[in-house]
């Protein structure tokens, strides 16, 4: 038995091995896990080692006008472990001239966070404005997006994207018909600086879904990413996105709420980089449930840390966090920690947008 | 109607003369297609010389000029593996794409060096599985490369043919006329004990058959440890190592730190032609290596 066994893997592994030869198959398999521990008695940390994410991807080009992607994690939620599918999806670069479509399950094109992989985000959790708007990880649903890069000298590219909506955020549940599919637009445009390898990117966002309630929700933002390089070293980078939401019931009543980050890193050698991100988040339409009257609110962050890259395949990250939400003056919400984080990529990995 | 014949004449001999819009990703490869391509071609790169072609970003605007371009020359050898597949996946520039005529791998059409014998892995830092791609300082090496460029050009523009066949011919003759003058001033001091920081200069070590001993560098773009260089020094120390050449983009400390040890001095140069400033071309460029060299002492 045993050496049919044998025999049949000796067979199958050339084949399998041909195969992939044959058909450029990538495969990218990324590690995460993140230990949190709170310092003060309202903080919400876990105090553990939390495998967060491992994420599998599959990518090669299907024929020759179509790429196709498959990326798949399991997390830990609430220390199960859930393995989900986060992307599917066929693509193509090759059908319209500057044109750019996919069909399938994607993360939404819009944002900075909301487009690049958790494990490649340069810091280790998602601000408020992020995890409010679009979950702790991203946004993901089933449907199409177009992008075109405009003709011009400069660099501006326009997409959208027409989603099902049955679902917004994270949720297993297949979610229910909504009243008008999430659509999105986004126009992008970048400016070179100083160095050929320097530049700022803006990036404006409009994304829409009114669900089975009748319950409309708008998101307006922006967002920049600015890299100073010397060489190897990464010297300087500006990461920002600011996001308005309001949300609009069948009564017309209209809930907004408005939030920002700012990060900022500094190279101090080609592996070593020091950073801090300030977030802040004010719920506008909060209101006393008794007396009705609006509380003025606002929830602030800072996160300093320190990133130590082995090399591009493996990251240690270290910081502290203390968020605090404010309402009418008084503290009501208090929350310090420290935070670590190991990365690692084995396999393939795909070029880096800037 | 004559202003208007006229004007549709203007036109029609505008377009028929159209240049070949051709992208290449370093200016080295820039002045070779601009030497083979002459007048039929529209050149621009997307490096300027001064980085280090290993670690940059896909950068946006970049993209924008990739998707004008009717051909995309890159190095190759997978220099470039980390942002030129996003810079032509989203260029959405379909003739440019791998294995569309206007794809120019110019790696494809050099004999490179250092193809590693054994099965690679990442333990081993950033080894190209198809060889070093720094083959633009080796003149003999740059001479496939012009066949190649040469090549795809006549793929693209067939019509070209005769011109490019008469620019590549002139231009294997100045590149062969480069490699004397770098070689007459090599002679002026021989037997000189080479290191370098990297591996960007083994093509040139090789053609002009220079003594070399070893790089600072232990695993290929990592950083040497605090030990790998006092190590090293030493023996540099006691082998009468001359001199250490050095990319611009290398790390002028572990360079410093090296020649602290060990007393051997080094040179950081550029190994690129600029975009800007010196060297504007391929002659200034080795020429600027060669001077280096002899003038270390």
């Amino acid at each position: 038995m045993l050496k049919k066994i044998v025999l049949t893997f000796t067979l199958l592994i050339p084949g399998l091995a041909f195969s992939f030869d044959g058909s450029g198959l990538q495969i990218s398999l990324a590690g995460d896990m993140v230990y949190d521990t709170g310092l003060n008695s309202g903080s919400s940390a876990e105090d553990k080692l939390a495998m967060r994410g491992a994420e599998i991807m599959f990518y090669t080009p299907v024929d020759h006008n179509f790429d196709g992607v498959l990326s798949a994690a399991a997390h830990d939620e609430n220390g199960e472990t859930v393995f989900e599918l986060h992307e599917l999806y066929l693509s193509s670069n090759k059908l319209i001239p500057r044109g750019r479509v996919k069909a399938g399950q994607f993360f939404l094109g819009v944002g900075r966070l909301n487009q690049i992989h958790q494990h490649d985000w340069p810091f280790i959790r998602a601000p408020k404005v992020h995890e409010t708007f679009f979950d702790s990880e991203g946004v993901f649903d089933a449907g199409i997006e177009f992008g075109y890069l405009l003709p011009t000298d400069s660099y501006w590219d326009l997409s959208f994207g027409l989603t099902s909506g049955h679902r917004y955020g994270h949720a297993h549940t297949a979610g229910s018909k909504p009243s008008a599919p999430t659509h999105y637009v986004r126009l992008e445009t970048f400016k070179e600086l100083s160095a050929s390898t320097d530049g700022l990117k803006i990036g404006f966002n409009y994304l829409g879904r009114t669900d089975e309630q009748k319950n409309s929700m708008s998101l307006g933002g922006i967002d920049l990413v600015a890299k100073w390089r010397d060489g190897k070293r990464l010297t300087y980078l500006l990461q920002s996105e600011a996001w308005y939401r309001s949300v609009k019931d069948i009564n017309g009543d209209e809930n907004q709420q408005v939030g920002l980050y700012v990060f900022n890193q500094f190279g101090l050698s080609d592996s070593l980089l020091i950073g801090a991100r300030l977030d802040g988040f004010k719920d506008l339409s909060k209101r006393n449930s008794i007396t009705d009257k609006k509380i003025n609110n606002v929830s602030y962050a800072i996160s300093p840390e320190l990133t130590w890259k082995s090399s591009e395949f493996a990251t240690f990250r270290a910081g502290f966090s203390h968020s605090f939400t404010k309402e009418e003056g008084k503290t009501i919400e208090e929350d310090t920690r420290f935070e670590l984080q190991l990365v690692f990529i084995l396999g393939a990995h795909p070029a880096h947008n800037f | 109607m004559k202003y208007i014949l006229v004007l549709i004449l203007i036109l029609v001999s505008s377009t028929l003369h159209a240049k070949l819009k051709v992208v290449t990703t370093s200016p080295d490869l820039s002045w070779l297609v601009k030497q083979v391509g002459g007048d039929r071609v529209k050149v621009d790169s997307l490096l300027d010389g001064s980085e280090d072609p290993h670690f940059v970003d896909a950068m946006p605007n970049w993209i924008a000029k990739a998707s004008k371009a009717d051909v995309f020359c890159l190095v190759g050898l997978e220099l470039e593996v980390g942002w030129a597949p996003k810079i032509l996946q989203r260029s959405s520039n379909k003739n440019i794409q791998v294995g569309n005529k206007g794809y120019c791998n110019v790696g494809k059409f050099v004999t490179a060096l250092e193809i590693p014998k054994e099965k690679i892995d990442r333990s081993m830092g950033d080894v190209h599985s198809s060889g070093n791609p720094h083959y633009h300082l080796s003149p003999e090496q740059f001479k496939n490369a012009a066949k190649g460029v040469f090549e795809i050009l006549v793929n693209n523009d067939a019509k070209g043919f005769s011109v490019y066949k008469k620019n590549l011919d002139a231009t294997i003759k100045t590149i062969n006329s480069i490699k004397q003058k770098v070689a007459t001033i090599l002679k002026s001091k021989e037997n000189l004990k080479l290191m370098s920081y990297h591996k960007e200069f083994s093509y040139f070590i090789d053609d002009f058959n220079l003594n070399y001993y070893a790089d600072i560098e232990e695993v290929p773009g990592v950083p040497p440890s605090a030990g790998r260089i006092a190590r090293i020094a030493l023996e540099a120390k006691s082998q009468n190592v001359d001199l250490v050449l050095g990319a611009n983009s290398n790390p002028k400390k572990i360079l410093e730190k090296f020649r602290e040890i060990s007393g051997v001095s080094y040179k950081q140069i550029p190994i690129s032609i600029r975009k800007k400033g010196k060297p504007s071309n391929y002659e200034e460029l080795l020429v600027g290596v060669a001077k280096a060299i002899v003038e270390s002492k």
